[in-house]
């Protein structure tokens, strides 16, 4: 019993941090991927200033 | 001068790879990235130093050559001096190209602002034999001129106290006039005198800067003017086609090319008389281009391409097979420990199935990443990427993308390890809106630093003895096909012409032990920091959706009677015997035998009470919604959970699998690396495994990528494109990979 109780607080702090995680991605200007090659050249870049067009 | 923090803005500019972002790091002490390649600072960087009582805030822009429009590069660092007028601009120029730097220091000269010029690498120029004279070259511009080299930091005090003096000289510096000849001068002349009568946005710019702007038709002033004055605007307009039909009719030129002309006149008038002075040893070729005489040869550069790209997969996977054994047992054993003291329950299932043997199989590839990076780091340093690009440009040209589209697609993984983040945010440099978007669109498809992991373990698993080959072939597979999809596109949705190419080649270095290092270390580190964090949170919440909501009480109890059964067939003395997971030793040998027997029916109806509730969770269940498709290239359910994953990011492909097939696995099979354990396991075979890898390649790009694209592109129908046109592109190759393999009997 004592473990599912664990579990379901464990669940609920990471379905909040995955979310506030994925608001973030979607709000911030900046890229928020931790990625691997050349992130830290791109850090705090300016959100783009054309659109781009298709035909 | 903000007089409440007493603190100076002071700007960095310069040409791509003149050295300004590691002088920045040197002033700053900061660590931002630096590759021996043009174009690696894409947007500003800011950082602080402290002399005399001052507190400069150091603002590094994007190299540039010059301050026309033509990239994004150059607007943002345009705009940045127009609109921020830093109190100082170090102008950082590369001594052993000093012509060619001096164009922009023209410019900024032109735009009025103060400038102190900055001679870098001068010991490389001196190498060269090439002398600068210094002192000359500062009276000639009127400008302090100090020598400097980044890299080891000499000059740089005194760089710093002679910004520290202009900061605080009162002088009004004023723009230079550069005559443009008889052509353009009167004609220039009375439109900055128009400008300054109409007060034409001179809050901001010089008079005579806006009107070279008018005759060089450049899109962001003119458009700018027409909101201002749209009246002015359209006269400034009429007097500069005026010129230009003028000077096509006579020299069969622009304004633009005449203006670039007396630019360059003005330098080489600048450095005459001993200014610069060659000795013989700058007219022989240097060590770079007898370099370059070989590594970009049209027959034998691919070839040494090929060559090179083949030794640091054979050095990665060489050489990071044993570290891996060593994480994968130490996880191992950390999970039997956390068997041993549990209970069985739900928590011992997240920590063992979920973060264990999910995470800890993203974990165990530290190493390999890590030598990855060390390789990517080293040839990066080096210069060799910018030779990559220059060879592939006429490549990219064909298929209808950009030259500057290779470095993007090295970004995102070229050779196996980037990120397509930075790689879709590298494709800023790219002036053509419809080849942009065409690399933005193409560029996920690289074997980024999240995938590798994945195809390692894969490789691992069914092509143990060909793990190098396997991985150049995908190398090359990645980049056939991102080309192939990019003609596509430029075909058919994004039609357009190709805008021309020019790339600098820096001289090759050699890079620091110390540089690597950090460079390696940086990107590895981010590595452990998202296994830690988001791959963490997603392994865990992927592990609930395979939990939970387990098997309902009629199914448990059919199970619960399967059991019993088996018990009941067993005589008295050895119910309890069989209850134990290991024979009595007192057992006589005709009792072990029946007791081996019911043990592993028991054993059997546990795997098929635990994999019927892994079919029943919320994960299954979707997985196995898919199923009925992709069968058609060989992905089961617990696969097709894995890539849904993915999607959040690819390295979760590893940790589903591992919670997939730790779930509902006797103890034994468990402990055993996820790469043994897809190996025997009958669902898979190594046909399987390459459609499986091939999907992976391909299939949508993770969500920081898409959001990347969305920021990028401007538009949420490129995310959305980039998801489903990638997954349908995904599909059809997996099942031609699946389908073909079978046809041909490889198996599966």
């Amino acid at each position: 019993m004592w473990q599912t109780v664990v579990v379901f607080l464990i669940l609920a702090v990471v379905v909040v941090y995955a979310a506030r995680q994925v608001v973030r991605m979607v709000r911030s200007k900046t890229p928020t991927c931790s990625g691997c090659i050349g992130c830290s050249a791109f850090e705090e870049a300016p959100p783009s200033q054309e659109r781009c067009e298709g035909r | 001068m903000n007089p409440k923090s007493a603190e100076e803005l002071v700007a960095l500019a310069g040409n791509p790879n003149c050295g300004k972002t590691t002088l920045f790091n040197a002033i700053t002490g900061a660590h931002q990235h630096v590759g021996n390649y043009p174009g690696i600072t894409v947007e500003k960087k800011e950082g602080f130093y402290a002399v005399d009582g001052r507190r400069l805030r150091l603002v590094d822009l994007p190299g540039t050559y010059s301050l026309t429009a033509y990239s994004m590069e150059e607007l943002v660092a345009r705009d940045f001096l127009v609109h921020e007028r830093p109190r100082v601009v170090i102008n950082i120029v590369d001594a052993s190209n000093l012509d060619r730097n001096l164009y922009l220091t023209i410019q900024l000269m032109e735009l009025g602002i103060p400038i102190v010029l900055a001679l870098n690498m001068i010991d490389a120029a001196e190498s060269r034999g090439i002398e600068i004279n210094a002192e000359e070259l500062s009276r000639r511009l009127d400008r302090e001129v100090v020598p400097t080299v980044a890299r080891s930091g000499r000059g740089k005090d005194d760089l710093l106290d002679t910004v520290a003096r202009v900061a605080s000289d009162p002088r009004d510096w004023q723009p230079i006039h550069i005559s443009y000849g008889p052509d353009i001068d009167p004609v220039l002349d009375r439109m900055e005198a128009e400008i300054h009568a109409a007060d034409f946005m001179t809050d901001t710019l010089p008079a005579r800067w806006t009107a070279l702007k008018f005759l060089e038709e450049d899109e962001q002033v003119l458009a700018r003017g027409d909101e201002t004055d749209s009246a002015l605007s359209e006269r400034l307009k009429a007097e500069a086609r005026q010129v230009t039909e003028h000077l096509q009719k006579t020299l069969a030129s622009y304004p633009e090319a005449i203006i670039a002309d007396h630019r360059y006149g003005f330098i080489a008038a600048l450095l005459k008389d001993g200014v610069v002075r060659r000795t013989q040893k700058a007219d022989r070729l240097y060590l770079s281009d007898q370099v370059d005489r070989v590594l970009t040869n049209r027959f034998f550069g691919p070839l040494i391409m090929m060559s090179i790209l083949y030794a640091v997969y054979h050095f990665t996977f060489d050489y990071s097979e044993i570290p891996v054994q060593w994480l994968e047992s130490g996880f191992s054993v950390l999970g039997q420990w956390v068997e041993s003291v549990l209970e069985p329950g739900p928590l011992r299932s997240l920590l063992v199935s979920g973060v264990i043997d999910g995470v800890g199989g993203v974990m165990g590839f530290v190493p390999l990443i890590m030598l990855m990076f060390l390789a990517i780091a080293f040839l990066e340093d080096t210069g060799y990427l910018a030779r990559v690009a220059y060879m592939l440009d006429r490549v990219f040209r064909t298929f209808g993308l950009h030259g500057s589209s290779v470095m993007a697609f090295i970004i995102s993984g070229g050779i196996a390890g980037g990120c397509a983040v930075p790689g879709v945010m590298a494709t800023r440099t790219l002036r053509s809106s419809k080849e942009r978007l065409a690399t933005m669109l193409t560029a996920p498809f690289m074997n980024c630093g999240a995938k590798l992991p994945v195809f390692a373990m894969l490789i691992a698993a069914f092509f143990p003895g060909n793990r190098p080959r396997i991985m150049f072939l995908l190398t090359l597979v990645s980049w056939i096909m991102a080309l192939l999809i990019a003609k596509l596109i430029r075909l058919t949705i994004l039609r357009g012409p190709s805008t021309p190419f020019l790339l600098e080649l820096p001289p090759y270095r050699l890079p620091t032990f110390k540089g690597l290092l950090i460079h390696t270390w940086e990107r590895t580190w981010q590595y452990i920091q998202k296994a830690g964090t988001i791959i963490l949170a997603i392994s865990i919440l992927f592990w609930a959706l395979m939990a939970f909501p387990g098997l309902p009480e009629s199914r448990k109890a059919a199970f619960e009677a399967d059991r019993n059964a088996v018990l009941q067939s067993l005589p008295v003395a050895l119910k309890q015997a069989v209850a134990q997971q290991e024979a009595p030793d007192d057992l006589p040998a005709d009792a072990r035998e029946q007791w081996a027997n019911a043990r592993k029916a028991l054993d059997a109806v546990d795997q098929s009470e635990a994999l019927a509730g892994l079919q029943n969770s919320f994960a299954g269940r979707i997985g196995m919604a898919f199923e009925g498709l992709s069968r058609w290239c060989g992905l089961d359910w617990r696969t097709n959970v894995a890539l849904l994953s993915g999607f959040a990011a690819k390295e979760l492909i590893i940790s589903t699998l591992g919670t997939a097939y730790s779930m509902g696995k006797p103890a034994e099979d468990r402990d055993r690396p996820l790469s043994q354990r897809l190996a025997s396991d009958p669902d898979w075979s190594p046909l399987k495994a390459m459609a499986v890898i091939i999907f992976i390649m391909l299939y949508a790009p993770c969500f920081a990528t898409v959001t990347c694209i969305v920021r990028e592109s401007g538009a949420w129908k490129w995310g959305l494109f980039s998801m489903a046109f990638n997954t349908v592109v995904a599909f059809l190759m997996a099942v031609v990979v699946y389908q073909g393999g079978r046809w041909l009997g490889i198996g599966g």
